[in-house]
């Protein structure tokens, strides 16, 4: 494995990690939810697990390993507020590591999902952004560490 | 070697072909002191995508210029931060460009057309990132996401 590749692989499977992270934290926070609510962040789960998903097999299906979650994650929520604030945080995190995996590969296959994956957490911190009544709704350049 | 006045930001393959190419260099030089010139080098693809860049964005801020000076208050204060945005792409774009370019002139958008273009151009900036130096890559990544959640900051 040349050294483009192995930081590649280090690349995603950090993604990965975020991925898992996502996860769980969601599961965290939807309890703090209403219904509604709880409903989007249901959604916005089940596409980080897919996203996670799909990462582990590709992982895999190169010979590579691809990390399993931790037991647990230091999040924390008191109410609805604090929960939908940790969405946007969450989705923040997990969008700065897709968009490392972009510079970190030159596979366009592997850029193209790297950039939808980023794209993804930018509309759902967009749309948990505009919940809370923060503006702008939107940041210039997502994906890019504060 | 004749290779080295010919670089204007090498992309990787280039330098991996200099890489092979190396232990050949003095084996060239000796054999063929009045052979053809070597030919150019190819155009660095960068340039292409960031010129075409460029042009999208200058577009994305003549649309929303024409759109806020109609706009009422209510959606000026709404379209304006997403317009200040894409001044920040435009100048992501600019780092290493040599002059400004001039302002596109546009005309006055519904939401539902400025969603559109918007959605043009995160497509166009996904597609740009496929095959752009890695650098580059990562700005078109954060233009298409960032265009991509417009469309939530416009509603």
């Amino acid at each position: 494995m040349n050294s483009t590749r192995s930081a590649q692989v280090t690349l995603q499977q950090a993604v990965l990690a975020a991925e898992h992270a996502a996860v769980y934290a969601y599961g965290t926070l939807g309890a703090r939810l209403d219904v509604a609510t709880r409903a989007r962040a249901r959604t916005a789960s089940d596409a980080h697990r897919a996203r996670r998903d799909a990462l582990a097999s590709a992982l895999r299906a190169a010979g590579q390993s691809a990390p399993g979650a931790l037991g647990a994650y230091d999040v924390a929520v008191a109410n609805p507020t604090e929960a939908v604030t940790l969405a946007v945080r969450v989705e923040e995190g997990v969008g700065v590591r897709w968009r490392d995996l972009v510079g970190g590969t030159d596979d366009p296959a592997v850029r193209a999902t790297a950039v939808a994956g980023l794209t993804d957490t930018a509309v759902r911190a967009a749309q948990w952004r505009r919940l809370l009544g923060l503006s702008p709704v939107t940041v210039a350049l997502p994906g890019v560490a504060p | 070697m004749t290779a080295t006045g010919q670089q204007t930001g090498p992309t990787r393959r280039r330098v991996l072909a200099l890489a092979v190419l190396a232990p050949l260099a003095p084996l060239t030089a000796c054999s063929a002191d009045d052979g053809p010139p070597a030919p150019p080098p190819p155009p660095d693809p960068d340039i292409a995508l960031r010129a075409t860049a460029v042009q999208r964005e200058l577009g994305l801020i003549a649309a929303y210029d024409a759109t806020l000076a109609a706009a009422a208050p209510v959606v000026a204060a709404r379209y304006a931060p997403v317009r200040a945005e894409h001044a920040t792409h435009l100048a992501a774009l600019l780092d290493q460009a040599a002059a400004p370019p001039a302002p596109a002139v546009g005309t006055r958008r519904t939401r539902d057309q400025l969603v559109v273009l918007e959605r043009a151009a995160a497509t166009a900036h996904a597609t740009a990132a496929r095959t752009a130096s890695a650098g580059l890559a990562q700005v078109f990544a954060s233009l298409a996401a960032a265009e991509a959640a417009h469309e939530i900051a416009l509603a």
